[in-house]
């Protein structure tokens, strides 16, 4: 096959239409509660979902991980289903059960054929509403839990999480442990620990998010449904105390005997969501880790091949954010890896991004915008964005309109502002006897340290 | 009458030269889906030389006779484009982009770039042989029980069969790859006659025939593809295989395996429902028996299912953990009491109809990007040489019988038909049976 068989000029296309999001639909429901709804015309499934504040923050002390388990629970066993008659109702619609939680807000949902969503969101109401929390299905439950934690932290990247929110928040704050809680906090919780914190923190009507075909649906019935049985009131949790960032680049080591990759995090706090400087911020953190095509996949994977796949990302929390730097790099490459990836973010803070790699980025962030939100799941985590950070209904359209008029000033701005690479936390989960001497000859004061379990 | 699930035109044409084209028109998207299947997979690679095809796959992005390293991510970005990427599987290759609209051309010139040339160097080849073992030790060889696949497959297919090797390879058969083995491999199987584009999205037909013409019109079709050669596998292992492995593990795992039918084959709908039934989510009575009712296996959010694979007889594959307490061969004992079970008593009607809506919405699911409906296309196109056939899927579900399940359950849930996988944990000190497939990115 030769060349000249191919058409040598690239050819050039037209601008995509700018995205529009679906029209939205808000309703006070009297009595508490409301009703957030996006249109989705002709879709054959839809998604309806509950918001309420009763993420990991509200965990009290010494009981990390119990608003998650009490959210797992609530489709185990209601006052009318047993857990597997439950089960059997939500399948048989063809539905799936979606839970997502997060440390201020866990959102129960269901994604169900959109003639199904009145039955669909019955169910939902019956298990947020009507849990049972039996014994036998809590004792169950958690040893299910504990199980699957137990995987989880024979993982890779796990006991380096944890150490990594420790460094970033401190031992004291929620935020400096893992969202799920470990092993030992998990397995304090009792069956009345989580009776009382649903009675707590799960009574109040919450906000129900529909992404549907509204000409087929019907909103009251829905309201009715989710929001009788919910007298309770329920708001953020209080502020965790918030520690003092570091002066200087630490690495903290985290030993797996004879791991052939070592995990590598390293990253600090970051601004809210509530930022100003949120798009600014979104532009220059993708040309740095965001995609494929970043600068630090491209220097560790495409040009070193020291890993499969590396990034970076800002998240960005109602109260607090992080910036992290993520990979896992073949052992014997570590203390290069670590050193190539630092210097790709003093590199972004001191020259920011390149005129190409802005106008690049924003036509990637701003074409890609439809491709992400195909389906009616996808527009409702823009729902519940919305909902948790109190922004507008349009809040994605008007992201869309400042995209489009963001400045390359304004993303190397952020990116002096918002990168600190001379304070980074560095946390190496690997085979400590092979990559400690590495890292101490590159320069890091390496400290050993053994996450809490 | 063909359910209504697929309700977008389908349009198909061939190039001279063998393209096939499928395209079908969407026009409440502003996006337009761009896929290509090409008939290779892990199944042609001859022993010694497993992982090629994976790996080829990585070097199809390391730039081509009009493009640079990595300018094909890079331009489909710009554009405006976004979810790309490729993977391979035993089966097949697939290369998929989707960019706003007015961006079909630009997605097709790269397609049909790489398709006609490759612009390899031995730098590029020890780079990417590079971050494919280092994906290999991410996915297989660092975490507790991620060898498991490769090593049931090699149980599951005599030595030698197309499908008894992993798709990621070897190790060391990856470091003897040389230029010339990717060179040979490209000029074998990337050949407009091997492969399947698919554009779905808001697209004139005419205007994608006339673009497919301009752009891989004038590569030249390779006329036949050397295909493995396979002696035909019974419908049984023939005895029953049990292994376990002492590794560093938290817990002891299970991992169990019958021979079953291959996906678009006749009784393929029939297992589809069959392990639905048993072994997929809360109200599987695999969950019901062993979670619920005995108390021997940790929730999974799948017990059993029927893997996909076209070519040759595929698995049926599982999976179980016991709970704390529990001895492993008493949660094996279960799982294959609940198969017998099957076997004997048959299912009851209202199981299938659970199963059957699952399956209906998963499948509006799978056409509601798309992304996803143009890869779907290519795989019904591939396979049965017509895209038309992807409307039959909901029909021939439909049309499945309790007496068509019982005897695939007789043929599948046989004493000579099981393999056992378990892994034990070294010293005192959960994942899914999920399909292998690997990805560049």
């Amino acid at each position: 096959m030769t060349a000249e068989r191919l058409v040598a000029e690239r050819p050039t296309g037209t601008a995509p239409r700018p995205y529009v999001f679906p029209d939205v639909r808000r309703i006070a429901v009297p009595g508490g509660g409301e009703i957030v709804a996006a249109h989705l015309p002709g879709r054959p499934i839809a998604w309806a979902g509950l918001v309420m504040e009763c993420g990991a923050l509200h965990d009290p002390a010494g009981l990390d991980g119990l608003a998650r388990v009490t959210g797992g629970l609530l489709d185990e066993g209601t006052r009318s289903y047993t857990a597997d008659e439950f089960g059997l109702a939500v399948e048989g619609l063809g539905a799936r059960w979606t839970w997502s939680h997060d440390w201020e807000t866990q959102s129960i949902g269901i994604d169900v054929p959109v003639a199904l969503l009145g039955a669909g969101v019955d169910l939902l109401a019956e298990a947020v509403r009507r849990p049972a929390f039996t014994d036998a299905d809590v004792e169950r439950f958690l040893a299910d839990v504990a199980t699957s934690l137990q995987h989880a932290w024979s993982q890779p990247g796990t006991r380096s999480q944890q150490a990594y929110r420790r460094a970033l928040f401190g031992p004291e704050s929620r935020f400096g442990r893992m969202l799920d809680g470990t092993p030992t906090s998990n397995a304090r919780i009792t069956g009345d620990d989580i009776r009382g914190f649903h009675a707590k923190v799960m009574t109040a009507p919450g906000t129900l998010l529909v992404a549907a075909d509204l000409d087929a649906v019907d909103l009251d019935a829905l309201a009715a449904a989710v929001f009788a049985d919910a007298p309770g009131a329920s708001g953020p949790a209080d502020v965790p105390a918030m520690p003092e960032p570091p002066s200087e680049v630490r690495v903290l080591l985290v030993d797996r005997p004879g791991a052939v990759q070592s995990v590598l995090r390293m990253g600090h706090t970051g601004p809210p969501r509530s930022t100003p400087d949120l798009v600014a911020i979104d532009l220059f953190a993708e040309v740095l880790g965001g995609s494929f095509t970043s600068r630090l996949n491209h220097q560790l994977r495409e040009v070193k091949g020291y890993t499969y796949g590396a990034g970076a990302s800002f998240l960005h929390g109602r109260r607090i954010g992080t910036f992290t730097v993520a990979a896992s790099v073949h052992t014997e490459v570590t203390a290069d890896a670590v050193t190539d990836a630092l210097a790709e973010v003093r590199r972004m803070r001191e020259a920011g991004i390149t005129e190409d790699e802005f106008t690049t980025t924003r036509a990637h962030v701003l074409g890609s915008m439809p491709i992400h939100l195909q389906t009616p799941r996808g527009i409702g985590a823009r729902l519940r964005e919305a909902v948790v950070h109190g922004l507008p209904d349009d809040h994605v359209t008007r992201e869309y309109a400042e995209v489009v008029a963001a400045s390359r000033d304004d993303a190397n701005a952020a990116a002096g502002r918002y990168l600190r690479p001379d304070a980074l936390t560095i946390v190496v989960e690997g085979d400590a006897a092979v990559v400690e001497p590495g890292l101490e000859a590159a320069g890091f004061a390496v400290t050993r340290v053994v996450p809490e379990e | 009458m063909p359910h209504t699930a697929f309700r977008w035109p389908i349009h198909q044409s061939v190039l001279p030269n063998g393209l096939r084209v499928v395209v079908s028109p969407d026009p409440s998207v502003p996006l337009a889906a761009v896929n290509l299947w090409y008939d290779v997979g892990a199944r042609h690679e001859p022993p010694g030389k497993h992982g090629f095809a994976h790996l080829f796959e990585h070097l199809m992005f390391e730039g081509s006779a009009h493009v640079a390293k990595g300018e094909h991510f890079a331009l489909i970005q710009a554009c405006g484009g976004d979810a790309i990427n490729a993977s391979t599987n035993p089966d097949r290759t697939n290369y998929y982009q989707t960019v706003p609209s007015g961006q079909l051309e630009l997605a097709l010139w790269l397609e049909a770039d790489r398709m006609g040339s490759l612009g390899l160097t031995q730098e590029t080849l020890d780079n990417q042989r590079d971050v494919v073992k280092n994906e290999r030790r991410q996915r297989y060889d660092n975490v507790p029980y991620g060898r498991w696949s490769e090593v049931m497959v090699g149980l599951a297919y005599p030595e030698g069969h197309p499908y008894a090797h992993s798709t990621i390879g070897s190790m060391a058969e990856l470091d003897s790859a040389s230029l010339a083995d990717f060179t040979a491999f490209h000029d074998t199987y990337y050949a407009p006659d091997n492969a399947v584009l698919t554009v779905v999205g808001d697209v004139d037909p005419e205007r994608v025939a006339e673009l497919a013409e301009r752009y891989f019109g004038r590569l030249e079709p390779r006329g036949s593809v050397p295909q493995p050669d396979a002696k035909p596998l019974p419908r049984q292992f023939g005895s029953p295989q049990r292994v376990t492995l002492t590794e560093d593990v938290p817990m002891p795992r299970i991992y169990l395996c019958h021979r079953g039918p291959a996906w678009g084959s006749p009784d393929a709908p029939a297992a589809e429902l069959l392990t639905t039934v048993l072994g997929r989510g809360r109200g599987s009575r695999l969950y019901r028996t062993l979670v619920s009712e005995r108390r021997l296996a940790q929730a999974e959010s799948g017990f059993m299912a029927a893997w996909g694979l076209m070519h040759y007889p595929s698995m049926v594959m599982g999976a179980c953990a016991p709970r704390v307490g529990i001895e492993p061969d008493a949660v094996v004992d279960a799982y294959f009491e609940v198969c017998d079970d099957a076997v004997r008593g048959g299912l009851e009607p209202e199981e299938l109809d659970r199963a059957r809506a699952m399956i209906t919405a998963d499948w509006f699911r799978e056409l509601a990007t798309v992304n996803s409906r143009a890869d779907t296309l290519g795989q019904y196109a591939t396979r049965f040489g017509d895209a038309e056939a992807v409307r039959n899927r909901i029909a021939l579900l439909d049309a499945v019988t309790l007496d068509d399940i019982a005897r695939v359950a007789a043929e599948t849930f046989r004493d000579d038909n099981r393999i056992v996988l378990t892994y034990l944990p070294a010293a005192s000190a959960a994942g899914t049976a999920d399909e292998a497939e690997e990805s560049a990115a």
